[in-house]
């Protein structure tokens, strides 16, 4: 696909692909409908069994962007697109569905807000969303193309940014929207209700292309990114708890480009390197990032970098729990690196 | 609008088009075109000649201005054989079925029916993690499936289950599937309803849409030439039919003369997008003729026109024969029911709209769907229903 280098910013945003985890088999009715319904929250994860590989974990209550309202990772998508369109008189937002409010309630309540010319449905057909959006932003105009499943596309990355949380959802789209540059934006869908913490309801930018160090230390370095992030904070709480060993978690939030300072100053630190994605392991970014930071830090290692990926496999349904990358073999793999 | 710009080469159509001056779309004719290769048609002609010398057109040449409209002549009509009461409109289009047949149908039907109840339920109840119900369309899936013949391939988009149902699958492997458990013939790769079976010749399910529209064209190439005296059918919906990969298999399907029948249903909604968002234009039976296809609008509701429109002489024969390529939409309206159709989507992402869903769902259950009623009302005119009253086979199905 070729990028022209637009005038403005052009959004493209994709459901995350995988991660359907969400729905294992329970073993009775009431479980299931409590985490069914849309409305279930972080409250009733103490009656339900755990059903999820990961815990979300909200950050601290932001303090430095204004008053702030309780969203869930689809609410927070929301509130920055309203924001996006009430600044932005070019804005627009097109794709399937979008009209309705979206399969995952990502877009409700702005076409009736901002108009059927500015939200609105097209065709079933990706690839003229995306030459579509292409075409706006050469006109100067801000597109945000919204693709269903992340499955049913396969463009040229250029820039490709993914949210741990609500909070980082606003603010990494925000950016992505005023950004001159074409970006991809990734929702994790698992996220978007399990997901819910205080976000500022004012219009706020959080830095394209910057890691953040989300917890400190000083033997191993884990990196990840979008829901992931989560796996590896309980692995870094059970390598504190059983083996003593401290661990400084990173979250690379923009994926392309990223983030190369933050991950090798963090590594000529500790010395050791875990990535961990749920894409196969094949081709995916775990390797370019592996082969940077050898490149950069070489003589800093203290042991082989390690990648704790989906194996080389389409998505599976039924086998999912083998597939993911979860806290058990990111844990496992932490030990080895250790031990080396 | 067509402007071609005359070029080295001159292709000369077949002249027995100028009968059917006024292109009537329901009657492509015999156009030829299909059939003859430009380079084989290199012909002399005089200077004094003054007829269209264009490559790849076939027209004559008109001094007056003049655009075609959209939809200057009112939409391709609807075939259909019973009216709403199931009546019968036209005794000669009666299909005089066997009585086998036509119970067969009405079994497979009902089958489907209640195996899509009890597993939208399952959805919601969580015990499987997603379903797509056929309500309404089951008359497409019977009608097209008899039709056919056992061998031919079945290209399924999702919504197909009942061609399935009708070539017998047990609902032991519907339900294995949906389960991804040991007895799933596909293993547990796959999300419910994925359905595959190389015994029944139906082809495994794929998610993203339309990507079997060109893969089916390439197996129907493949029949052809292995001379195995079979069609491929291809199913798809109204909105797989605006992805790019159903424009390059209809084109493909008519350039190459692949016997394949493409089959669209049209329920006039892509979850909340209905057709005017979808499409402007006659729908996708119009579509067929712009690819050279013999195309056809029928009413999805009535399945004796779903059989005929398939498997008539006309269809199959075409199919296996010459032209190849053969479209038919079918438009699955149902008066005071759209809004019962439009809820038709996937269950685990799209949320129905508070408040409307239980009535809806409940008026429709009771009344079984129109196709389904109409048929129903059918074969209670027919001596069919002294045999074995409808109401033990709708037991029978619960079973």
């Amino acid at each position: 696909m070729a990028f022209v280098a637009a005038a403005a910013g052009w959004l493209l945003r994709l459901r995350a692909a995988g991660a359907e985890g969400h729905w294992r088999r329970f073993h009775g009715v009431g479980l299931a409908r409590g985490f069914l319904h849309p409305s279930a929250t972080v409250e009733d994860a103490a009656q339900r069994r755990q059903v999820a590989h990961f815990t979300f974990q909200p950050d601290p209550e932001p303090r430095e962007y204004g008053q702030t309202q309780k969203m869930n990772l689809f609410q927070s998508i929301t509130s920055a697109l309203d924001n996006s369109l009430a600044k932005d008189p070019t804005a627009v937002i097109f794709g399937e569905d979008v009209a309705f409010g979206g399969v995952f309630r990502c877009t409700v309540g702005l076409r009736d807000k901002y108009g059927k010319d500015r939200v609105f449905n097209t065709p079933l057909c990706e690839q003229g969303i995306v030459g579509f959006g292409i075409g706006i932003a050469v006109t100067g105009a801000t597109a945000i193309a919204e693709i269903q499943f992340a499955d049913y596309i396969f463009p040229a990355f250029d820039q490709v940014v993914i949210p741990r949380s609500p909070f980082q959802a606003k603010g990494l789209l925000l950016s992505c929207i005023e950004d001159k540059n074409p970006c991809i934006f990734f929702e994790p869908k698992i996220l978007y209700r399990a997901a819910a913490e205080q976000v500022p309801i004012e219009p706020y930018n959080i830095p394209l292309s910057q890691a953040e160090v989300i917890q400190e230390g000083s033997d191993v370095t884990l990196v990840a990114w979008g829901t992931q992030v989560h796996v590896i904070r309980e692995v870094a709480s059970m390598a504190k708890e059983k083996l003593g060993v401290s661990c400084e978690v990173i979250d690379l939030r923009t994926i392309i480009p990223w983030d190369v300072d933050t991950v090798c100053k963090s590594v000529i630190k500790t010395g050791r390197l875990l990535i961990s994605h749920e894409a196969p392991l094949t081709g995916g970014f775990a390797s370019e990032i592996s082969s940077t930071v050898q490149e950069e830090c070489f003589l800093n290692l203290e042991a082989p970098i390690s990648r704790v990926c989906g194996y080389d496999t389409p998505f599976p349904h039924i086998f999912e729990p083998f597939y993911i990358p979860d806290k058990w073999k990111c844990y496992d793999a932490l030990r080895k690196m250790i031990n080396y | 609008m067509a402007v071609a710009i005359a070029a080295g080469r001159v292709w000369r159509p077949n002249r027995g088009l100028s009968q059917a001056a006024v292109l009537l779309l329901w009657r492509p004719g015999a156009r030829g075109l299909a059939r003859s290769h430009p380079h084989r048609q290199q012909q002399q002609f005089s200077s004094l000649d003054d007829k269209p010398q264009f490559p790849g057109a076939s027209a004559e040449f008109i001094d007056k201005l003049e655009f075609i409209q959209p939809n200057v002549i009112s939409g391709i009509p609807i075939y259909r054989v019973m009216d709403r009461q199931g009546q019968i409109i036209n005794p000669s289009e009666d299909p005089h079925l066997p009585k086998e047949k036509v119970l067969k149908l009405y079994k497979s039907m009902t089958l489907l029916n209640t195996m899509d109840r009890i597993l939208y339920e399952s959805q919601r109840q969580g015990r499987i993690s997603f379903y797509m119900t056929n309500y309404g369309e089951e008359g497409t899936h019977v009608g097209s499936a008899a039709a056919l013949d056992n061998t031919d391939l079945v290209f399924g988009q999702y919504r197909e289950a009942g061609v399935l149902m009708y070539r017998d699958y047990p609902l032991e492997l519907f339900m294995a599937q949906c389960y991804g458990n040991i007895s799933d013939l596909g293993k547990g790769r796959q999300m419910p309803v994925h359905y595959g079976c190389k015994e029944r010749h139906f082809v495994t399910i794929s998610s993203p849409l339309a990507t079997q529209i060109p893969q089916a064209v390439g197996a129907a190439y493949a029949a052809k030439r292995a001379n195995a005296n079979r069609v491929v059918i291809c199913y798809f919906g109204e909105g797989a039919a605006s992805e790019g990969d159903a424009h390059a298999g209809f084109n493909f399907a008519a350039t190459l003369e692949c016997p394949i029948i493409f089959f669209c249903r049209n329920n006039g909604y892509a979850i909340s997008t209905p057709t005017s968002e979808q499409y402007r234009g006659d729908g996708i039976a119009a579509r067929g003729p712009g690819y050279g296809i013999m195309s056809i609008r029928v009413d999805g509701n009535d399945v004796f026109a779903v059989t005929a429109a398939t498997g008539g002489p006309k269809a199959r024969a075409s199919s296996l024969s010459t032209t190849g390529a053969c479209g038919i939409m079918m438009p699955l309206h149902a008066v005071g029911l759209w809004h019962l159709v439009s809820h038709q989507h996937e269950l685990s992402t799209a949320p129905k709209p508070k408040g409307t869903t239980k009535p809806i769902l409940e008026s429709y259950l009771n009344s079984l769907f129109l196709g389904h009623s109409r048929y129903q009302l059918c074969i209670h005119q027919d001596a069919v229903r002294r045999e074995k009253p409808q109401s033990n086979l709708n037991r029978e199905s619960l079973i």
